[in-house]
This record gives C-alpha cells, structure tokens and sequence, in this order.
C-alpha cells in the first residue's frame, strides 16, 4: 500500500546528501514525503519567528528537494505571517512557479491573526492546503502557539480551503471533539506517540476521510507512527484513506505549476 | 517474541483495547509475541499495591505460559518492606517495578536504597518506569513528569550488582542514563517510548549495545506495533540482532 506522509522536515542548512536516510526510508516504504524546512539546521531546538530572508531560503532547499526527488518529495511552503507582504509573495511565487502543493505554519503567529487569513485566501484560490501546527498541552501552549479551536475557528472562517491540523491538535482526545464540526479541517496524526485507539478516536468523530498520515521525521521515527494506524482494527479501507487516498485526493486537487 | 515490558489493567482515562488478560493475550497472538513480563496497571494509582500485585499473581498463575510478573513495590508507603517479603515469599516475586514519579519519592531516598538493598541481596531484577505516557498529554489535575535520568544513573552505579531494566524511556533520555553509568554490565533499556528519532533502534545498538537493547511494548497504553516495527523494519541492523532485542536479551534477562 502506497504511503502520503504529511509531516517531514529537513533543517535549513542541511545538504541535499543528508536527507539521503529520509528518501530511502520513503522507499522502504513506498512513501511520498510532504517536506518543509523550518529550523536552522544549527539550532535544532527553538526557531519560532523566522525573517522573510530565512524563509525564502528555507523553501529554496526543499524546491532542491523536489527537484532532486521527484517522485519522493512534495514541498509546502514555509512563512512568517508577521511579515504580510513578503510571505504572501513568497507563497504566491513557489505556488505559482515551482510546484510547492501546500502552506506550512508553524508558530511564528497564532493563526487567529488576520495576517494569516490572507496567506489561507491564496491557498484557497490554488486549492492546496494550509497545514497550521497546533499542540494543546497539559503544562500550556508555547510562544505563539495557534490551540485547537483556533485552528477549527480559522476553518469555520474560510470554508472553501483545507486546513491540515498538524498532530491532530496534540491530545488526540481533546482534537477530535475540537474537529469534529469542521469538515474542512484533516487531521494529521504526526508526532505523537503511539497510543492504542488513539486514530480510532479521531476515526470515531470525524470519519476516515479527515485523518491523514504523519511521521514528524526526523524527530520521529517512520514505523512508530505507521503503527498508529496498522495498529487499530479499522477496515483495510479506512486504512487505505488515512494511509494514502485522503491526502492522495488533495494533492490532485492543486492548481500549481506542477498540475 | 518476547515483550519486555506490558501491563494488564485499567487506566483512569481512558479505555484500553487491551487491558483484559484475554484481549492483550490475543493481541500478543496475533503479533507471534510468546511472553510478555506484566505488571498490574491499576498498581499505578492503588495505594495498597498488595492488593493489585495480588490480582497480578492470579492472573500470572492462570497464564504462566505466557506471562511473567514484575510486582508494583511504594518504599514511600507504610509496610512495603513486608508487602515486598510476600511478594518474594508467597508471590514468588524475581522482578520488581517501580514508579517513583507517580508514587512520589526520590530514587536515591533511605528507603528505596533500602529497598534497592534487598533486591541486591535477594537477585530481583528492578525495573524503573521512566513514564508511561506524554507527559504533555496528560490529565491537567494529575501531570507527572518523567523520572529525571540523573536519578536512574546514580541509582544504577550505587548498586552494580542489581539487574536494572528502564522501562519507558524516550531516546534522550535512555541516550543520557547510558552515558551516565560506568557501571553498566547490568543497565538495560528497552524501546516502547523510544519513538524516534529515525533509525533509533540502530543508534541504540550503536551507543548502548545490541546486548542491553529489549523490546518492550509499554501496553495496553501503547500499540504493540510501535516497538515491534521499530525493530523489525530497521534496515541498519543485522537479522541477528533484531533476534537478540526480540527475544534473546530478554531471554537472558529474565533467566526464561
């Protein structure tokens, strides 16, 4: 079964070379990695508030990326909102002209800012997704930080894009009640740990087709989070969706210059 | 397959798919895991654990074939000492576990030393339960932090002669416990919280040593598959050690 894995980072600075480990897992795995780069690969623990410059490099290296690997890699591209102008262009541009197939926020701004709005208008407009981080946690969200309902509020604002929740808010629990009434919000399942039922929870109160496949690698490793989903007794079917067909069916839908 | 550290029981927050001896047997059935050393995970909460370490053994008794005990000991409550001589006298205990996050004492206090003495003097093999889960996750009235890996390293290089397993370990921390102990002929770590990063089962047999490397599944709160692909999938292990950390370490460990 073909794998679409939503959630992969390369640090800035990195070389081509290095991501080497993460293309042969892919193909271990029959796996297409969505890839963005929002660290510098020299300070691998915080870098929250990037300049506009950093971020146009960092995209530079995943467009090198999607060159290099083709059929392994998709890029989504990697902005600050705070500066409006030049993310929008930049969004704009690797859309427009290199084949990028979707947005990556981290947490540079909470996702309630209208600047953000405007970054998730342009993704509406070329039909690829806007992947927001957000991560609810028992000791308190960190700088910037969007939590689940703003996120689903960010949906409920803009019907007519996707909206990817990065680990699916964080508390699988706690995300799947948030989501549950947002159908233009997908669940991505990466980075957390592998907690039986976990997916099924999601499954349970938002459907198969809004939960989609993670790693968060390198952080995480490839068959921990594999093992969320074939771990759960679902139907081969639902499986398949989460696995591959959902993010399979969004991608398809993206007017970028690769389509 | 043998997995190195499971538990049988209920969990406050949440329902378990596998949490009835019936089902985590199933589970192991289909996966073609053959044992798995258990303990009772009510015994994280209970206060009296006799009580809990009693329902394990009634369950161990009833699936010995499949099953191998590590009995829940609290120094920092009144009268472990002689819950912990049934435990060896009536239980037959040769395996102990132990939480001191949840459970509220410091691994180096009087009267786990004192505890640590006894397992020393008797040959159990102590297993110290890092976490059980994110801790980011947890419930906002009951946030229990990881045990701190300098605590575990100072413990295991007080007492080199005793069998230490680290149970629920992420990768940094079981990386750090490892770096910190000169004393390690007898420092085990096993994978169900390892989760990462890529390759992390290779770079622990790199830095640790495939010999001191177990599979462990921390279930039913986890999914067998985490750590049994972890190691199954790694492509930069030999087959042969995917049979030690699957079944030999654990083997010699547990004297099976």
């Amino acid at each position: 079964m073909p794998i679409i894995d939503v959630h992969v980072h390369t640090d800035v600075g990195k070389s081509l070379d290095d991501f080497a480990e993460q293309i042969a897992i892919a193909e271990q795995f029959d796996a297409v990695l969505v890839t963005y780069a929002i660290r510098p690969v020299a300070d691998a623990g915080r870098y929250a508030f990037p300049t506009a410059e950093f971020c146009a490099r960092s995209n530079d290296e995943t467009y090198a990326l999607m060159q290099r690997y083709p059929e392994r890699v998709r890029g989504f591209c990697y902005v600050n909102p705070y500066y409006a102008d030049a993310a929008a262009a930049e969004l704009e541009n690797r859309l427009k002209t290199q084949g990028f197939a979707g947005l990556k926020l981290w947490h540079a701004l909470p996702c309630d800012d209208p600047r953000v709005d405007r970054l998730v208008e342009i993704c509406a407009r070329y039909r690829v997704p806007a992947l927001q981080h957000t991560w609810l946690k028992a000791g308190g969200l960190g700088y910037g930080e969007s939590p689940p309902e703003m996120v689903a509020d960010l949906a409920r604002r803009h019907p007519d894009a996707t909206i990817i929740a990065a680990h699916a808010g964080g508390d699988y629990e706690y995300g799947a009640k948030v989501f549950r009434s947002t159908p233009n919000v997908l669940l991505d399942i990466a980075g957390n740990e592998c907690n039986a039922d976990g997916v099924h929870i999601l499954v349970d109160h938002a459907g198969a087709e809004r939960v989609i496949f993670g790693t968060d690698m390198p952080g995480r490793s490839f068959p921990s989070q594999l093992a969320k989903v074939l771990g759960t007794n679902l139907s081969s079917e639902d499986k398949e969706k989460i696995l591959y067909g959902n993010m399979a069916r969004v991608l398809a839908e993206c007017k970028t210059a690769r389509h | 397959m043998i997995d190195s550290n499971a538990y049988v029981g209920e969990w406050p927050f949440r329902r378990l798919p596998y949490s009835k001896p019936e089902k985590l047997l199933r589970k192991m059935d289909d996966l073609g895991i053959e044992k798995a050393v258990v303990s009772r995970l009510e015994n994280v909460f209970f206060k009296d654990l006799l009580v809990g370490n009693r329902e394990l053994n009634a369950i161990v008794e009833a699936h010995a074939d499949r099953f191998i005990p590590a009995y829940t000991i609290n120094p920092a409550y009144p009268g472990w000492d002689e819950d912990l001589q049934i435990c060896i006298d009536e239980l037959g205990a040769e395996n102990l576990r132990l939480h001191p996050n949840y459970h509220g004492y410091e691994l180096l206090g009087q009267e786990n030393l004192r505890l640590l003495e006894i397992a020393r003097e008797c040959d159990l093999l102590v297993m110290i339960a890092i976490g059980l889960e994110d801790v980011r996750h947890h419930h906002r009235l009951v946030i229990v932090p990881d045990v701190g890996a300098g605590d575990i390293a100072q413990t295991v290089n007080a007492f080199p002669q005793v069998r230490f397993l680290v149970a629920g370990g992420r990768f940094g921390e079981v990386s750090s416990i490892w770096r910190s102990v000169d004393k390690r002929e007898n420092l085990y770590v096993e994978n169900s919280r390892v989760q990462g990063p890529i390759h992390d089962v290779a770079k622990l047999c790199s830095t640790i040593g495939p010999d001191h490397v177990l599979f462990g599944s921390n279930a039913p709160l986890h999914y067998h598959e985490s750590a049994k692909l972890s190691i199954e999938t790694e492509s930069q292990i030999a087959d042969a050690v995917k049979q030690q950390l699957l079944h030999d370490n654990a083997a010699r460990l547990f004297k099976l």
